[in-house]
Formats: structure tokens, C-alpha cells, sequence
């Protein structure tokens, strides 16, 4: 079940909210649980009933491997311990590595080897890179003694919570279970419900409006890149740019419905974006783009692998080690190790210019405005670049993309308007229809080309939901909400969320 | 309380305003003012050439790849272009056509194959609706409420940029490539010369051929409904509608099985099919920017095909009365 979709908006929300406060109002604290676990068991289910029974397998085992790391916390207990959150770790792994990257290793396998074994129709499970990382969360969190021991019912809250299930963000126990059990959990507070209803209509627009418009205009040219196309200038960077821009709406709408309908419930999931297309550089940009993932890496795998306390080699090392394998978390394909490594190694050159800066005295964060624009161009041109291996389906359809953003096949544009400005024809040539450019219309183009013209103002310049006043997101209702209620109920196609996939 | 009567204010408010701005205020002259100017031109026709003629229905295949110019010259009886573009839905192509139609007269249906595997959601959701209610709100009174809806919804932000640019192009003297001026007064399209259609040739050739949907053979779509009932009506008011394949390139050939499908539609509601010996397909060349749209020489000599095979029938059939 989408967000974005009807029977969720008019059906599942509502009266999952309604039961739960009216529980809630008659302080039926536990019921209330049941009810909400119930709830996010049946979402869950809605989209491919069988692997309910993954999520709920998956809730039990961590349940109990967590139970004995809570149950033996004691000195002696070290060892058992360790091999309880080895398990467990492993057990989530494992998991995680069948569902998501058996073929992917059987297929490299083949190729590596050339040996021939078959691979396995395995379908994804939903949600599945984002509850195995809320659970070894869990665990590594419950071997640190930084948890409490909470009720089944509340920790398959915690894990199957709706709003944040299939896509994030990714929440720590300590972050949402004082919420969870509190005896008031779940009682309407319409402050709170006011301002989750807004997020969820604000985060509902960036996603059908914003990311669903630009994403008819990166579908064809990444599909075209599977062949042999020759791409040109305008069209690559149409896509390019369209890509970045939808990614962005199509996730932080995501999670503004997320932390939307978590309010409405009373619980305050953490917040998943600030602008990272403002980002003056990538360490800069990974503080700000997936957040809670950013988190996520960074303490559960990053400092464990000894962070930047052993030295400048290892802690760049550290950083490609993290970065690859957060880019192999997106999707079993190289493109996105690729992706990974890409950004790792730009946060390396970015720690090194930082070392070098401090070197010869030049303070860092102290650049002139320019010199923060220039900064910010430049990181955005290189994460424009990166998402290009991370949407296209091999490395032959990126170089396609990418040749064409170098101008390797020359600029084209419709003559119609060339017509329109003709100095331009001295360096860009005229064609009756340029396919792949926009819709191959010339009305297509000029839409895209506004609509990227308004994304990039709203990412560069505007300010996010969160640097906003709730009676100004209220406002900001008017001129949006029709617009999303159109593409929900009126438009042809519901699409989902990208994150999904991951 | 409070905020929530504000959020519910910004919201209606928000309805409120996006039905004032789409209805009254912006609205796409350029590509939709079009169709109207062309219904315009079409009026004129008709009421100069009274009594019974042929009509031409169909999406831009119709306007582009035929002449009704040259045709009544070898028919002898007033013929005209009443297609549309393929981005208006089946249901508004044809309640377009309908207007100009009168017992007696004869319809040529070249409708574009996808026209035939329509479903609901594509029809209830084509740009016609923006063309009805900025120039023909009167085909609302013929419309269910839930199609009233789809037309009151219909439209987005890129609907909104388009309309916004077109409206300012319009208002600086800019027009689109084919107008008003480059229809002839039967409504045809012209002026789509083989020196126009050169900077569209590698377009043109990197276009798969156009066919009808294998799906057809064992699906029932809405597009065949709507032109089922328009047949049944047709036959009711005395006008014969006579099917025909739209042109497109002859790469391959279109199965026998689908045109014999196509055809039934027409026959079985008591209505013909013409069948031309080359099936309608052309080689690439004769095509002016895309598939469905031959140039003007080919247009030309299309037409004269078509309305020989027509005159044929027609004398058969006065023959035979």
C-alpha cells in the first residue's frame, strides 16, 4: 500500500488512526499496541502477504537474541554475549544477502569463474535493507546496554512501525521507545496532529507533484541508454538534472510523510533531509542527504572499523569501506558500489584539502560568499555526475549518459527553437524532433526545462519544511494541495516511491 | 482546534483557487486554441456546402494524411476534415465529429490503432478535458459526473507551465508550426511539404512501425466500446460509417488476424470496412515528422486512392438503390 495511493489515504490511515485514539483515549495502552502492530502487519501485508511471514520471523528472532543480551549482562557473560550479537547480526546478514544479493553473487560468480549456476527468481521484500539496519541498530544498541527491556508488542512497534517501515528513516531504539510505552502514547493532541497533517500534504506534494513530473523525462533517455544511442548534450543533462531533482523530492517527500504521520501518532521520527543540495562539499552533503542512514554507517560501522582514531590512512580507508558498502546497501548491481565508492572517494579528497587547508592556515568554513558558491556548484556538479551511476542499469548505459553530458555527440535542439534565438545556431545544431529530449516536443522541453528551473530554486535557495514555521507550512498548503489531491485521485498513474526498491 | 481549521481552510481554499485559475484564467491557445479555430473553420465549411458529404473522423492520422480537398473533386460531394489530435480520447474525438454529421452523410474512420485499445483511465484522462473546458464546455452536459470530474481535475503543474508559456507565446504573435492558416477551408492539414519533413528524416527513422495491440485479439478496451456505440448511433441516424487502416511505414507487415478484428468492430454494427490493397503502408519517406503523418504528396496521393476505392462503393451502392 503507497502513501500516495487511495485506498491508503481514504481507507487504512484514517481508521487506523481513530481506533488507535480512541484506545488511547480510554487508556487501553496495550490494546492500542496490538491495534497500531495489527495495523503496520496488515501494510505490510497488503503489498505481498508471504513475506509478512519474513517480517514477523525476522521481529521474533531479533526479539529473543536481543532478550539475551539483556538477560546476560552480567561480566561473566561476555562471551555468551558476544556470540548472541554475532548471531544476531548474522542471522539479519544472512537475510539481508539471500533476499537482496544471492543472484547478484551467483551472476558475478559466473562471471568471475565462468561457471554456469543458476540463479534464483527471488523477489525482493519491501522494506527489507531498513528493518534488517533497525534491528542490528537494536542489537549492537542492546549489547552497549543502551536499551531497556520492552514488551514483544512494543518492539514490533517499533521495528513494523508504518510510517517508517519500507523506507526509513532509520530510528534508534532509544529515539522513539520512550514515546512507544509512555502511558499517554497515542492520545490525540491536535497540535500535533495539525502539524503531521501538513507534513504529510507538504511531503505528498513533493512526491506526485515534484518527483512523479520529472520522472517521465529520466525514464526514457536511461532506458534508451540500454541501447545504442548517441546522446546529446541537452538531453543527457535533462536527464541528469531531472534525476537529481526527482530523487530528492521522491525520497524527502517520503520522509516528510513519514515524520508526518509519526506526529499524528505522537511519536517524532528523526529528520531524514536539510537541503543537501546546499551542501558546500560531500562531508558537508552526507550530513544533510539520508541522515539517518548517514548515522546509521557512521556509528555502526564506520567508528566500529576505528573512525579516524588510527590515523589518516585508515580513516580514509574507513571511509571507502563505508561508503562501498552503503552504496552496495541501495542495490545489488556495481553501479551502485560504484556510486558508493565515488562519494567515499570524494569525502577522501575532501578530508585531504580540509588537512592540506589547515596546513598552509587557511581556516576551513571561514570562504568567502563566492568562494561558498563556487564550493556549492562544484559539490553539486559532482553529485549530479555520481547519480548517474546510480540510475542507470549498467556501466555502458551510464558512459552513454555521461558522453553526452561532455558533448561528445554535439548539442541539438528543435529548430523551432533555434528559430526563436538565432545566435544559438552557431554553436547548437537544429532538428525537426529531438526524441529524446523531454517528451520530443518542443512544449516538452520548455516544461522540463521550467520545472527544473523551479526544482533548482527550491533546493538551492528555498528553505526546507523544517527551517519553516508550522503556520507558514499551512500556507504553503494553498497553492499545493490541489495540485497533489489531483495527482492522487485525478492523474493515470500512481507511481511508487524510489526508495522502495532499496 | 484552531490549526486544524486553518489546515482545512488552506485547503479548500486551495481547491477553490485551482479550479477558478484552470477554468477561467489559463488555458493553452497554442495547441488546444488550435482545435478550436479548426472547428471554426470547419463551421464555415459546412454551413457554405449544405446536404449530405463525407466526413473524416480520426486523431492527427486524419489531418495529415488525408485530403478532403482533393477528394470530393473525384467524389463529387462535399467532404470534410473533422479529425483531431491522438491526444484527445476516442469519446471527444468523435463527439467533435458528430456535430457536423446529418442523416445521409458518410463517415471515413481512420482511427490511429491505439485508438482501438483505449482503456477508461486513458480516455477520462486526455488532453481533451483542458480543450473542453476552456472551448467546449457544452460537451459537459453529455458527460457522466465522474468524466465531469477527470475534466474538472485534469490538470497539473506541467499543465500549468505549458498553458502559462503558451499563453505568452500567443500574446508576442508566436504560433505553432501548423495553425489555422495552414488548413484548407475542408479542414485539412497542408504545407507539410518533403523539403519540411528533411530535419525530421533520423527521427523518423529511429521510430519503430506503428500496429495495432496483439491484446485486441482477446481484451475488450473502452476505446472499442466508444466507437461501438458511436457505429450503433450512426446506423440509427441514417449515416454510413465506412472503417479504413491509418497509414503507417511498411516495414512489416500488420496482421491479418488484427485487421480482420478491426474490420468486425465496423461490421458488426451494420457499418463497412475499407481494406486498400497496401494495407494503408507507406515507405518512410512518404512520412512527414512521425508515424500517421504523410507528407503532403503522399497525402495527396493517398487521398486519391482512397476516394477512387470510395467512388466505386458509392456508385455501387447508387446502383443498387
Amino acid at each position: 500500500m503507497l502513501f500516495n495511493s487511495k485506498e491508503f489515504l481514504l481507507a487504512f490511515l484514517p481508521l487506523t488512526l481513530v481506533i488507535l485514539y480512541l484506545l488511547a483515549r480510554a487508556d487501553y495502552h496495550r490494546l492500542a499496541v496490538t491495534w497500531l502492530v495489527a495495523a503496520c502487519l496488515f501494510f505490510y501485508g497488503w503489498w505481498n502477504p508471504p513475506y509478512l511471514i519474513l517480517l514477523v520471523l525476522s521481529i521474533l528472532f531479533n526479539y529473543t537474541v536481543g532478550g539475551i543480551l539483556i538477560r546476560r549482562r552480567s561480566d561473566d557473560d561476555v562471551k555468551v554475549r558476544k556470540f548472541a550479537l554475532i548471531l544476531g547480526i548474522g542471522g539479519n546478514l544472512a537475510a539481508l544477502g539471500y533476499f537482496k544479493y544471492f543472484n547478484f553473487f551467483v551472476n558475478n560468480l559466473n562471471g568471475l569463474f565462468s561457471l554456469s549456476l543458476s540463479d534464483k527468481s527471488i523477489f525482493l521484500p519491501l522494506g527489507i535493507s531498513f528493518f534488517t539496519f533497525h534491528q542490528i541498530a537494536y542489537l549492537v544498541d542492546t549489547y552497549r546496554q543502551e536499551t531497556t527491556p520492552v514488551s514483544l508488542g512494543h518492539y514490533a512497534l517499533f521495528v513494523s512501525f508504518f510510517p517508517q517501515l519500507i523506507a526509513g528513516p532509520i530510528v534508534r531504539f532509544h529515539e522513539v521507545m520512550s514515546r512507544l510505552t509512555s502511558s499517554d502514547a497515542f492520545k490525540l493532541d491536535l497540535e500535533q496532529l495539525g502539524a503531521g497533517i501538513t507534513l504529510l500534504l507538504l511531503g505528498m506534494f513533493k512526491k506526485v507533484c515534484l518527483a512523479d513530473g520529472l520522472s517521465p523525462y529520466v525514464t526514457n533517455v536511461f532506458h534508451a541508454a540500454n541501447g545504442p544511442v548517441a546522446l546529446t548534450f541537452f538531453e543527457s543533462w535533462g536527464a541528469a538534472l531531472c534525476y537529481t531533482l526527482q530523487i530528492y523530492f521522491d525520497f524527502s517527500g517520503y520522509s516528510d510523510m513519514a515524520i508526518g504521520m509519526g506526529l499524528m501518532m505522537g511519536v517524532n521520527l528523526p529528520i531524514n533531509f536539510n537541503s543537501p543540495y546546499k551542501a558546500v562539499n560531500f562531508i558537508d552533503f552526507w550530513r544533510r542527504w539520508h541522515m539517518s542512514l548517514s548515522r546509521f554507517l557512521r556509528d555502526y560501522l564506520y567508528i566500529p572499523l576505528g573512525g579516524n582514531r588510527k590515523g589518516k590512512f585508515r580513516r580514509y580507508l574507513n571511509v571507502m569501506v563505508t561508503m562501498l558498502l552503503g552504496g552496495l546497501w541501495h542495490g545489488a548491481n556495481w553501479t551502485f558500489v560504484f556510486w558508493g565508492g565515488f562519494h567515499g572517494l570524494c569525502i577522501v579528497i575532501n578530508h585531504a584539502w580540509h588537512n592540506l587547508r589547515a596546513w598552509l592556515g587557511w581556516p576551513v568554513g571561514q570562504e568567502r560568499r563566492w568562494g561558498r558558491a563556487l564550493a556549492q556548484m562544484l559539490t553539486f556538479f559532482f553529485v549530479v555526475v555520481a547519480w548517474v551511476f546510480f540510475r542507470a542499469e549498467t556501466f555502458t548505459a551510464a558512459e552513454r549518459v555521461l558522453e553526452g553530458m561532455a558533448g561528445i555527440n554535439g548539442m541539438v535542439l528543435p529548430s523551432q527553437i533555434l528559430n526563436l534565438a538565432p545566435f544559438l545556431k552557431h554553436f547548437i545544431s537544429g532538428q525537426g524532433t529531438v526524441p529524446l529530449l523531454a517528451d520530443g516536443t518542443v512544449m516538452g522541453f520548455i516544461e522540463m526545462a521550467i520545472l527544473i528551473g523551479i526544482g533548482l530554486s527550491l533546493v538551492f535557495w528555498g528553505r526546507n519544511l523544517y527551517e519553516m514555521s508550522q503556520s507558514r507550512r499551512v500556507y504553503l498548503l494553498i497553492p499545493t494541495f490541489a495540485l497533489a489531491m489531483q495527482q492522487i485521485f485525478f492523474a493515470a498513474n500512481v507511481s511508487p516511491f524510489l526508495y522502495f526498491r532499496f | 482546534m484552531k490549526t486544524l481549521r486553518t489546515i482545512i481552510l488552506a485547503c479548500i481554499s486551495s481547491i477553490l483557487i485551482y479550479l477558478l485559475v484552470f477554468t477561467f484564467l489559463v488555458k493553452k491557445p497554442l495547441t488546444l486554441g488550435f482545435i478550436h479555430e479548426a472547428l471554426q473553420v470547419r463551421a464555415a465549411y459546412v454551413q457554405a456546402n449544405p446536404g449530405p458529404k463525407l466526413v473524416i473522423i480520426a486523431a492527427s492520422n486524419g489531418l495529415f494524411s488525408y485530403r478532403a480537398e482533393v477528394m470530393e473533386k473525384i467524389l463529387g460531394l462535399p467532404c470534410l476534415n473533422a479529425s483531431t489530435i491522438g491526444q484527445f480520447g476516442l469519446d471527444i474525438q468523435i463527439a467533435l465529429g458528430k456535430k457536423w454529421l446529418a442523416p445521409g452523410d458518410i463517415v471515413l474512420m481512420p482511427l490511429e490503432y491505439h485508438s482501438y485499445a483505449l482503456t477508461n483511465n486513458e480516455i477520462e484522462n486526455s488532453d481533451a478535458n483542458g480543450f473542453i473546458i476552456n472551448y467546449a464546455p457544452y460537451l459537459l452536459r453529455d458527460l457522466s459526473w465522474h468524466r465531469v470530474l477527470c475534466v474538472l481535475f485534469h490538470y497539473d503543474l506541467k499543465y500549468l507551465i505549458s498553458a502559462v508559456i503558451e499563453m505568452g507565446l500567443a500574446k508576442a504573435g508566436i504560433s505553432r508550426r501548423f495553425s489555422k492558416a495552414t488548413l484548407t477551408p475542408q479542414g485539412d492539414m497542408r504545407g507539410h511539404t518533403e523539403s519540411r519533413g528533411m530535419e525530421y528524416r533520423g527521427y523518423l527513422s529511429s521510430l519503430t512501425q506503428a500496429g495495432p495491440s496483439d491484446e485486441l485479439l482477446y481484451k475488450r478496451f473502452q476505446g472499442e466500446i466508444v466507437l461501438e456505440n458511436f457505429l450503433k448511433w450512426a446506423k440509427e441516424h441514417g449515416i454510413l460509417v465506412i472503417g479504413t487502416l491509418p497509414t503507417v511505414f511498411n516495414d512489416r507487415p500488420i496482421s491479418e488476424k488484427l485487421i480482420a478484428k478491426i474490420a468486425s468492430i465496423y461490421r458488426s454494427q451494420g457499418q463497412e470496412f475499407l481494406l486498400l490493397p497496401n494495407h494503408s503502408q507507406y515507405d518512410r519517406r512518404c512520412f512527414f515528422d512521425t508515424d500517421y503523418h504523410l507528407n503532403e504528396p503522399s497525402q495527396i496521393a493517398h487521398s486519391q486512392l482512397i476516394a477512387n476505392y470510395l467512388k466505386s462503393r458509392l456508385r455501387l451502392a447508387h446502383e443498387g438503390n
